[in-house]
């Protein structure tokens, strides 16, 4: 006969495996299709000589740029800091849409960016890949100067989602703002089976210590020898 | 769950496994792409073999790959490919030899994960296929470990000959190799020490015949040492610099995976623990050894660049990679069983999927020296010259073009030169000529494209002489 503790414990058993296999299948859903964890891609230029535009304090410079992917997670932006003089304040990135509305802005510590080199700034943007939208840069309370902002030549040089270049109203002729676009893309098939292998790993490991697998961890082989293994 | 398989059968998947690495490595090797130390390589074995120990005593790297890979370019020629297969060979011995050993001492679990992991730690694909020493004295270091274990627990003379002589070629290999050899003769001396004593004497003969090798390298390592103390590239060691040691070796370009590998050789240091607490003291002090290694030779490297000046960076960790998959081998294939083991395979088949998709990009689709190479070669023509102006890149033009078909931009005298075109590859460490400056000697550009070999971006300009009629001479 069966008795009731060993029915009990086996009730247990069947719960807490339900329970590993329901939160291994949550998450391969969220890996795939959910999507939580994603891969990057960064914009590609070419290396060229810089420019500089005025200071970015009083006049904005401003990007129009067709985003490739939908999700933006940061935006490298190169300014110089005019031999020190520029160092404190706040820039800030406006984000405008096709029709001029501004809808959103990131703040940053200047006195945290790089001088003459790209400084990610995180913005985790949504936005629609293919359609146009202006980053405008424009900086506030900073003091005895405001940082310039670096160009480059658009011509053979990218980034590919740069168009016009604007300082203030006016068009900068063949002008790129040196600018590094850091997308979040989604995982790729290998990718994929990498995460929902790490979490078949988990899942089973745990599955194994719960059905009391370290008892019989010595015993067994996975592979069995049909034959003198030569050992 | 278990699997029923014959001696032939377990050969016959170790094998496949080991070919389809060699396969992997080999698809790695087609894009015609050298950067700066694959360049001095090339140059190098132009050499004969004076040449090349010359040449290697200036620089600052022991000679025995140059010498390995100059026998094998008599044998087999000196193609960019024939060159990636002298790099991918000590991987696929790794993957043979190594592995037999390690399936005679730990068991064909053991055997099954230590190739897939020497094939998958991020760091290996890509040094696999560079034409440097990496892979040998990988290669040279894991052998060592697994010679010096069998030293130890057999006792016999042909193991402590195995030391010796593996541990002088990964000192003839790499310096960073050789302070990884350094560490396994101090981890066998300690056990020799504490549980084999009488075995003592063979460890002194072996160490005795590893430094007599190494006697006739010592002058030119002096030298190297003077000439590194001096000046070297390599920039100060910080504490971010440690911490981008991790990335460097574990990560595959998506979120969490240097973390997951860090959890991964944690756990297996747990696991080798528990091995040594279960009274299977050898094994697991053998993987803890194998994890201490790369650690040690890491501490060594930045105590030293902070003693004397940066002389570290982490790719010099390269080489204990194997000792690396060892460590992880071992204790997980005592503890992964049944679908816990097969997930583990699963997983690490996913990852070198992973690992090659970041290979594929990093070779064939990273640089513009496809598209640069198949410009040039359609519109140079006889006559014509290609100018550079980066100085420092020779080395790499070297490898694509002779001096016949190249000059330095600032060498050429536009007033006499005697040029077709000269197709100037523009970087941005030289001013770019102007149109007026060109005018001046009769010539005119014209702007051709933006384009690339390796990291190094240029524009590329065609100069032509301006026609009689048009300039009004």
């Amino acid at each position: 006969m069966i008795s009731g503790a060993y029915m009990t414990e086996k009730k247990k058993q069947t719960i807490k495996t339900a329970a590993i296999a329901a939160c291994m299948a949550a998450a391969w859903i969220l890996i795939w299709p959910v999507g939580v964890l994603r891969d990057t891609l960064i914009s590609r230029t070419a290396a060229d000589y810089s420019m500089n535009t005025g200071p970015v304090g009083e006049v904005a410079a401003i990007q129009e740029f067709v985003p490739q992917y939908d999700r933006i997670r940061s935006l490298g932006i190169d300014i110089g800091k005019q031999n020190g003089a520029a160092d404190q304040g706040t820039l800030y990135l406006h984000f405008y849409d096709e029709n001029l509305h501004e809808f959103t802005q990131i703040p940053q510590d200047i006195s945290q960016m790089k001088d003459g080199e790209l400084t990610d700034i995180p913005v985790n943007l949504k936005l629609e890949a293919g359609k146009r939208y202006y980053v405008s840069v424009l900086c506030e309370d900073y003091g005895e100067a405001a940082p310039v902002l670096h160009y480059r030549s658009l011509s053979g040089n990218g980034p590919v989602e740069n168009l016009h270049f604007y300082y203030g109203p006016v068009v900068i002729e063949d002008a790129s703002a040196n600018i590094r676009f850091t997308y979040e893309i989604p995982l790729n098939p290998a990718q994929i089976l990498f995460y929902d292998s790490v979490i078949l790993l988990l899942g089973s490991a745990a599955l194994r210590f719960i059905r009391g697998g370290r008892k019989s961890m010595e015993e067994d082989e996975t592979f069995v020898n049909t034959e003198d293994d030569g050992k | 769950m278990t699997l029923k398989l014959s001696k032939k059968q377990k050969i016959g998947l170790l094998a496949a496994l080991a070919a389809l690495f060699f396969l992997t490595y080999l698809s790695l090797c087609f894009n015609d792409n050298v950067w700066t130390d694959e360049a001095f390589t090339i140059e190098l074995l132009r050499s004969d073999f004076a040449g090349i120990i010359q040449g290697t005593a200036s620089d600052v790297h022991p000679p025995l790959y140059y010498l390995i890979a100059k026998c094998w370019t008599l044998l087999f020629g000196s193609s960019l490919l024939s060159l990636k297969l002298v790099s991918i060979a000590p991987m696929i011995l790794c993957m043979t030899a190594g592995c037999g050993i390690v399936w005679k001492r730990f068991g064909y679990h053991s055997a099954l994960l230590f190739v897939f992991f020497l094939g998958v730690i991020p760091c290996t694909m890509e040094y696999a296929v560079q034409i440097r020493m990496y892979s040998w004295a990988l290669c040279f270091v894991t052998f060592m470990g697994l010679w010096a274990y069998e030293a130890y627990l057999e006792g016999k003379w042909r193991y402590f000959a195995g030391v010796a002589l593996s541990a002088a070629a990964a000192a003839y290999t790499h310096y960073f190799a050789f302070v990884s050899a350094i560490l396994i003769y101090g981890f066998l001396f300690l056990a020799l020490l504490w549980r084999r004593r009488n075995k003592l004497g063979n460890w002194l003969v072996s160490a005795a015949v590893s430094l007599l090798i190494y006697v006739p390298w010592l002058p030119y390592m002096k030298i190297q040492v003077r000439g590194v103390s001096k000046s070297y590239w390599i920039e100060e060691i910080t504490w971010e610099t440690v911490r981008e040691f991790f990335p460097f070796l574990f990560d595959m370009g998506i979120p969490w995976t240097s973390a997951l590998w860090c959890v991964l050789v944690l756990l297996c240091a747990f696991l080798a623990f528990c091995r040594i607490r279960k009274g299977e003291r050898e094994e697991g002090s053998f993987a803890l050894l194998c994890l201490l290694v790369p650690v040690f030779t890491a501490v060594t490297g930045i105590v030293a660049s902070s003693l004397i000046r940066p002389i570290f960076i982490v790719r010099y960790l390269l080489p204990c990679m194997g000792l690396l998959a060892l460590a992880l081998c071992v204790p997980l294939a005592r503890y992964l069983k049944d679908m816990v083991f097969y997930a583990m395979l699963l997983l690490l088949f996913c990852t070198g999927l992973v690992d090659y998709g970041q290979s594929v990009y990093r070779e064939y689709q990273w640089t513009h020296t496809k598209e640069t190479e198949e410009f040039l070669a359609s519109h140079v023509q006889e006559g014509d010259i290609i100018a550079y102006n980066y100085e420092t890149y020779k080395l790499i033009y070297d490898y694509y073009w002779d001096d016949t078909q190249k000059k330095l931009w600032q060498d050429i005298d536009l007033g006499s030169a005697p040029y077709g075109t000269i197709w100037l590859l523009d970087t941005i460490y030289w001013p770019t000529p102007t149109q007026e400056y060109l005018e001046g000697y009769g010539w005119q550009k014209e702007y051709m494209g933006n384009y690339g070999i390796e990291h190094n971006d240029f524009k590329i300009y065609k100069i032509t002489r301006i026609a009689p009629e048009a300039s009004g001479l």
